[in-house]
């Protein structure tokens, strides 16, 4: 009989120091044959990143008491099959790296600051095909070529922080290859990125697997990445592995409700529903059937499609620019570069309207979007709210204002003070705007705030730390609808979440501003996001707005570049 | 890059000018006659006076003060502290400078009256009308001016000489003006007064920076002299011990951060804050007590117990290692082992930092070994923390230690500047601040430089840190 690649034998990860103990993955079971692609789909928390580190043996390095059973069995040379559990450690660190390579989720963080890219790289090569040098930066020149960064000899002599973050995951593709692995371990690889840097790192990804017939585990929350660059599919929730099947069927005719529910719940540009199906929506009934897809679907219905109303515009913006001094250059020169972070901006918010804002990182959009609340200053142009000027208000009468218009920011681990209870942080700003006078009314409030974005009363005392990503972001929302504010912005409120906790999110956020009639400038990275949730999109580059159409239609016949490459992205 | 470091320069001038403003402004207040620091004490009053304009002491401190409307201009002429605190206070009492200076002048001169008595006088009298004279000069008090005064004329009458007598009439008519006049509001009236570029400060700062720091007050060596040799011995002591410090904790602390709470971690930080907590005074003293001196057993008398001992000058460089070697250990000991736990502990702290971070779990990933993951990954990370620590303790190097060196009676910085305070050795004192000042500056700079030069991001954006911006 072949032997598969790698074999997972009931591997059972218990983290014991937390109480009760934490089973991270729970005897779990699969295979990878030599030149397969398998993906392993799960929401975060389900085991699936514990899972990868079990199989280099980077657990061994955690701090604490982790309980590991179960046999990984690697195939060593033909017919020779050897139980990664149970190597000795120099034993494993001839297959680590050499033939089982990892890269991981966050390329900013992932690359040492203080050594050049190429040092990083011929480190690997060095260790594992014992080069010296000249032989050495040949050969990582030659894989820098390999996982196409443009200008090979900069990219080698650069430090990290002078790479984008697509650029530093393909730098660390390119370690990853140093060993020639016949594994390669792909732990979330494009999650931190851009959509359309993502599509780039995934055709990367598909090509090398060939060019070097590697097998390739791929780790994702999205099941639509992960259908992209994968053969079989394995679905994984609270350790175990639910649903597996090869990636085409898997994607259309899921059986686990959880498959079904990730299958569905990413948005798609062909198709505006008035809500994304998120997992719950395919529960099975009281008699035990599972809504199909097309069920849910139609339950739903479509979205209606914008109207152009009467209404004068709440928020105007006029010829607005705003731009940034780079720091001075030398002692005596007067000034430092100008840089136009937003270029001659019209933008018109309707009352209860949502804009969808798209364009690349760099474009301009988060900048915009600050400005437009006051929280940077235009330097030309004019902003009007509810038709009087108020770009050239003082920070005193901003202060008034700033109750009606309100912020979410993209990273809901960071806005949130982690000493305060998330309670006292809601009721803050009605304090500070006394909206609600005494203490006991406040909180009433904030608990029918709580409710409302889907939390419960007695989240009121706990702190930051206790909630996931998709319930932290919950409670930015709650935070910024205290004041009940007619405009609000969400900067990539949901890009740091998982497909179906951005699915929830979005969804309560279409929901609330229904009830309450606010109206939202929504800023992603992903046309496919603003294309639900927004009524109007407006892309922007380069710090100017390089076109604009309504939702659902824009994509279908695009003026611009930018544009174009945004629909190609998030179609995968 | 080279623009920061000029800016950074240029702001050391602002810097050290109010540095050396405040240092002066304090030797100023300090108690003492600065013309008696200078030329020694029981000078006559020629031979006093002469001493205060060579040294311009006759001068005014700075380029202007702000005083009470009461005071006259040029009070610093005065000179003696006794005669500008008698003159203040009456001032203030009175509020009427005329009346002051009538009295003032009449009380100087009446030296001259004294002087002029014949050496026949009864021995007793004389004693008594001496001690009159110091009373008034002494005393604030203007009731007791009243009763000293009609103290000196009874002994005036006693004494029957009637030159002498008249010179106390004219002193106790002098005297009169100061006893009706009353004009306290003047003590309010705040003055600006300028005294131009004629001031002690700006002959004092001059020569400053044209280099020439005096001669010392106490041997008339030139200050630079002394402080290049202080400084010598400090650097080297401390340079030394310092190295040693980092040389030991920063492997004892990485060690530490990789098994927290092991046997390692928990021995060497109990044995380093241990040694933290004792002071180093009491440590010294035991240090030269044990090993010293032959008291308890002759092989314990191993060390020199005092200075840096002299080495002849054709011993060859091994015997000269040999006897600094035995002066240097103790004192290094001393100056060394408190630091100890204070930067394993930054060490540690900062290795458990980097150690959770990405990129070392892609060092790890890579197959390295797991001592190049430590030692090539992340202790070059880790040591930043090391950077602040040495910008911190770099101008502690410069001051040098009083303890140690009083105690190692070791001719540096530190029991300089001790002695200098002792004996009122002002150009010692000013030189040395002023000096301290500087390298601190200096050793700040360099660690922001060096930091700069660690850290690639800092290098290479143009001496200001770029945040990366952007948010998506």
């Amino acid at each position: 009989m072949q032997h598969p690649l790698l074999e997972i034998c009931d591997l059972r990860v218990v983290f014991e120091d937390s109480s009760p103990p934490v089973v991270a993955v729970d005897n779990i079971r699969f295979s990878i044959a030599p030149g397969e692609s398998l993906g392993l789909v799960g929401e975060s928390g389900s085991g699936k990143s514990i899972t990868a580190l079990s199989i280099m043996r980077l657990l061994d390095f955690e701090n604490g008491s982790i309980q590991k059973s179960g046999r990984m069995l690697f195939l060593e040379s033909a017919g020779k099959q050897s139980d990664l559990m149970q190597l000795k450690k120099d034993e494993m660190r001839r297959i680590r790296g050499k033939r089982i390579a990892m890269i991981f989720q966050e390329p900013m963080h992932a690359l040492n600051p203080v050594m050049r890219c190429g040092d990083q790289i011929t480190e690997a090569l060095k260790l594992h095909k014992s080069l010296d040098d000249g032989a050495a930066k040949k050969a990582a020149l030659e894989l820098l070529q390999k996982v196409q960064i443009q200008d090979v000899n900069r990219a080698f002599i650069s430090y990290p922080f002078q790479l984008s973050g697509g650029q530093k995951q393909r730098i660390l593709i390119a370690i990853a290859l140093a060993g020639n692995p016949e594994l390669l371990i792909a732990d979330e690889p494009t999650t931190a990125l851009d959509v359309h840097v993502q599509k780039a790192i995934l055709d990367l990804l598909k090509d090398l697997r060939q060019e070097f017939g590697m097998s390739m585990l791929f780790i994702s929350h999205d099941l639509g990445v992960v259908s992209a660059v994968c053969d079989r599919i394995l679905v994984m929730k609270n350790g175990k592995i639910v649903e597996a099947g090869p990636a085409k069927s898997l994607f259309e005719d899921a059986q686990h409700p959880y498959t079904r529910g990730l299958a569905a719940c990413r948005p798609k540009l062909e198709e505006r529903l008035n809500r994304l199906p998120e997992l719950k929506d395919f529960l099975p009934d009281a008699s035990g059937n599972m809504p199909s897809p097309e069920e849910v679907r139609s339950r739903i219905g479509a979205a209606s499609a914008w109207s152009k109303t009467d209404d004068a515009p709440l928020l105007q913006l006029e010829q607005g620019s705003v731009w940034f001094e780079s720091p001075r250059k030398h002692l005596f020169s007067r000034k430092g570069e100008v840089v136009k972070a937003v270029h001659d901006v019209d933008l018109q918010v309707f009352p209860g309207e949502t804009i969808g804002l798209v364009g690349a990182s760099g474009s301009g959009k988060t900048t915009l979007g600050r400005t437009l609340v006051g929280l940077l200053p235009l330097n030309s142009g004019k902003l009007s709210f509810r038709g009087q000027t108020i770009s050239d208000l003082d920070a005193a009468s901003w202060q008034s204002l700033r109750k009606d218009l309100q912020m979410v920011f993209q990273d809901p681990y960071s806005s949130l003070n982690p000493r305060k209870s998330i309670g006292e942080a809601i009721r803050e700003p009605l304090q500070v705007h006394q909206l609600v006078d005494g203490k006991q009314a406040q909180r009433d409030r904030v608990v029918e705030l709580l409710e409302l974005v889907g939390l419960e009363a007695d989240h009121y005392h706990r702190h930051p730390h206790a909630f996931s990503g998709g319930q932290r972001q919950r409670i930015c929302i709650a935070r910024a609808l205290t004041l009940e504010p007619d405009f609000l912005i969400c900067d990539e409120s949901v890009s740091a979440l998982d497909v179906s906790i951005q699915a929830q999110v979005l969804n309560l956020l279409k929901d609330l501003q229904d009830k309450l009639h606010f109206s939202c400038i929504f800023i992603s990275h992903d046309l496919a996001v603003v294309n639900f949730i927004a009524d109007r999109i407006l892309v922007m580059d380069q710090g100017k707005i390089v076109e604009q159409g309504v939702a659902g239609e824009l994509y279908k016949n695009p003026q611009s570049e930018i544009t174009r490459r945004l629909v190609e992205a998030s179609r995968l | 890059m080279g623009s920061y470091v000029l800016r950074r320069i240029l702001i050391f001038i602002p810097v050290l000018i109010v540095i050396s403003m405040i240092t002066f402004w304090l030797s100023e207040k300090a108690p003492g006659d600065r013309v008696q620091d200078r030329c020694g004490e029981g000078l006559s009053r020629s031979e006093y006076n002469r001493c205060a304009r060579l040294y311009g002491l006759d001068q005014a401190s700075f380029y202007f003060s702000i005083q009470p409307k009461a005071y006259p201009d040029s009070l610093y002429r005065f000179v003696r502290p006794n005669r500008i605190d008698r003159i203040k206070s009456y001032c203030r009492q009175t509020g009427d400078w005329d009346a002051v200076e009538q009295w003032e002048q009449n009380l100087w001169n009446f030296n001259e009256a004294l002087s002029a008595l014949p050496d026949s006088i009864d021995r007793q009298l004389g004693i008594d009308i001496r001690a009159v004279y110091t009373n008034l000069q002494l005393t604030r008090d203007l009731k007791r001016v009243k009763q000293e005064l009609s103290q000196l004329k009874a002994y005036a009458d006693t004494l029957g000489i009637t030159a002498f007598s008249t010179k106390v009439g004219a002193l106790t008519a002098a005297s009169e003006p100061l006893f009706s006049v009353r004009n306290s509001r003047a003590m309010y009236i705040p003055r600006f007064v300028w005294h131009g570029v004629d001031n002690r400060y700006h002959r004092w700062f001059s020569s400053f920076i044209r280099l020439d720091f005096g001669v010392s007050l106490k041997d008339s060596q030139p200050v630079s002299r002394k402080l290049g040799h202080a400084l010598y011995w400090t650097l080297l002591l401390n340079g030394f011990s310092f190295f040693l410090a980092f040389l030991i904790a920063i492997p004892v602390g990485v060690r530490a951060a990789l098994k927290v709470g092991g046997r390692f971690d928990r021995i060497s930080s109990s044995l380093f804050f241990m040694l933290y907590s004792l002071p180093r005074f009491w440590i010294a003293t035991i240090l030269v007590v044990f090993f010293t001196t032959s008291y308890y057993g002759d092989w314990m008398d191993i060390f020199a117990s005092i200075g840096m001992g002299s080495v002849p000058d054709d011993a060859s460089w091994m015997e000269a290692f040999r006897i600094r070697a035995g002066h240097f250990v103790l004192p290094v000991i001393c100056q060394t082992y408190g630091l100890l736990a204070y930067i394993s502990r930054q060490m540690r702290g900062g290795m458990l930092e980097t150690i959770r971070k990405d990129y070392i779990r892609t060092a790890r990933a890579k197959g390295l070994p797991e001592n190049k993951v430590i030692w090539k990954h992340a202790l070059r990370n880790a040591l930043f923390p090391m950077i602040t620590i040495f910008g911190a303790v770099l101008p502690a190097a410069i001051a040098g230690s009083v303890i140690i060196e009083v105690i190692f009676s070791i001719p540096g910085m530190g029991l300089l500047m001790f002695e200098a305070v002792f004996a009122n050795d002002w150009p010692v004192l000013f030189a040395g601040l002023m000096l301290g000042a500087l390298l601190t500056l200096l050793g700040v700079l360099l660690a922001d430089l060096m930091y700069a030069w660690a850290d690639p991001a800092v290098r290479f954006a143009g001496g200001t840190k770029s945040k990366g911006h952007g948010g998506n």
